[in-house]
């Protein structure tokens, strides 16, 4: 495990992330994707057209659950953990005969709430292969945040760009590294570093059977 | 029963197809890849399973499977296909709920609302667009949904270092993977 905590980030009073931005732990993830060995990747909002480009011509099964807004709104209902999971299953399909790599959830997680949290991460660690790893942003510097999960894309020099720019319109939860670590169910924090632009990005790993 | 109109084919560009009834016949002559293609209208329904080696443009509602290997299908912002499909290029600006397989490209354009999965080595999605599956653009599952090595059609069961069948899935053959493996089945009904 590894925690980079980094870097100056300057403060403003709007997100730098609406610039493209250099994303050190997605860069490690991606470099993974050759075309050799078959990878299965899981994007469980919508894909962007950078995604399939980085893709092209590699070994890769790439799974889109577009279920953004419905995971999302999972964090408004109160429910028991069972039809949380029931929920979530529905939402998140597997990849059938093959175990799901690599799962790229963006800033997804700063819309959970910490029981959603470890109910979907519970699930990812049910169809990924052991050793896979998840990909996630989490708003740590700002108090505010836009209403819905924003779109990311993958940009041709390496960079990421956030493609929706929806103005803030949500308290931030600043999930912490203790957070993520007690709550994310069936995987473990494996690197974790703080952006220039304050966002902390996170690797985790699924645990070893 | 179906309508003959002409068709520009630029898959190359991105751009839209268009869908002039009658331009005139000089413009086609400068256009070296303008093919004829069938066009099911918008109040035809059909249900069963349609063949052909012709392009397709479809505005109304198909059901069932379509196969067409060496040419390209059209899914018209009208148009709804509850069907697996398979198709040299593939073109979505309406409804599929359905696998889509191209052996070229797979294109859904922003008005596209697809629920299914697409195997093929050029996708693109358009902003705006909806989907919900999977994209398969790894050349050895498109050669074998193709036929091209010679193996049946594994479109969903590659060989992959964490693949772990399912006892309950095994020896299960999907619509989609007799499809692709080009089963005869879909050979009934052509848009001759």
């Amino acid at each position: 495990m590894t925690l980079v905590s980094s870097a100056s980030f300057k403060q403003s009073t709007s997100h730098a992330c609406d610039e493209p931005f250099s994303s050190p732990l997605f860069r490690e993830v991606v470099a993974q994707f050759d075309d050799t060995t078959r990878h299965v990747i899981l994007e469980p909002g919508s894909t962007s057209s950078g995604s399939l480009a980085l893709l092209q011509g590699k070994r890769c099964r790439l799974l889109v659950a577009n279920a953004t807004l419905a995971l999302s709104a999972l964090s408004e209902k109160s429910q028991d953990t069972a039809s949380l999971s029931q929920e979530v299953a529905s939402l998140i399909f597997d990849a059938g005969t093959e175990k799901v790599d690599t799962v790229l959830c963006w800033d997804l997680l700063n819309y959970f709430s910490l029981p959603l949290i470890k109910t979907f991460t519970s699930r990812l660690a049910a169809i990924m292969a052991p050793g896979g790893v998840v990909h996630a942003y989490i708003h740590s510097a700002y108090a505010t945040m836009p209403q819905y999960p924003q779109r990311y894309s993958p940009q041709e020099d390496g960079l990421v760009l956030r493609l929706d720019r929806d103005p803030d319109a949500r308290k931030t939860p600043r999930y912490s590294f203790g957070d993520l670590e007690k709550h994310a169910d069936g995987l473990h924090i494996d690197h974790s570093m703080l952006l220039r632009n304050g966002i902390q990005e996170y690797l985790l790993r699924v645990n070893q059977e | 029963m179906f309508d003959r109109n002409k068709r520009d084919t630029n898959d190359e560009t991105g751009a839209s197809p268009t869908f002039e009834a009658r331009e005139p016949i000089e413009k086609h002559k400068t256009q070296t890849r303008a093919r004829e293609a069938a066009v099911i209208g918008p109040s035809i329904q059909i249900n069963g399973d349609l063949s052909g080696e012709e392009d397709l443009i479809i505005q109304g509602k198909v059901n069932g499977t379509i196969q067409l290997s060496e040419k390209s299908l059209t899914v018209g912002a009208q148009g709804q296909v509850d069907a697996n499909v398979l198709a040299y290029s593939v073109i979505v600006e309406g409804k599929v709920n359905g696998d889509l397989y191209g052996s070229e490209r797979v294109s859904i354009r922003k008005t596209g609302n697809v629920h299914g999965n697409i195997v093929s080595p050029k996708v693109s999605l358009e902003e705006g667009c909806s989907f919900k599956g999977s994209i398969d653009m790894d050349r050895e599952v498109i050669n074998k949904a193709f036929g091209k090595s010679g193996a049946s059609s594994s479109a969903s069961n590659p060989e992959h270092a964490s693949t772990k069948p399912k006892a309950a899935e095994t020896g299960k053959q999907t619509k989609s993977e007799k499809l692709a493996a080009g089963n005869d089945e879909v050979k009934s009904g052509s848009t001759g």
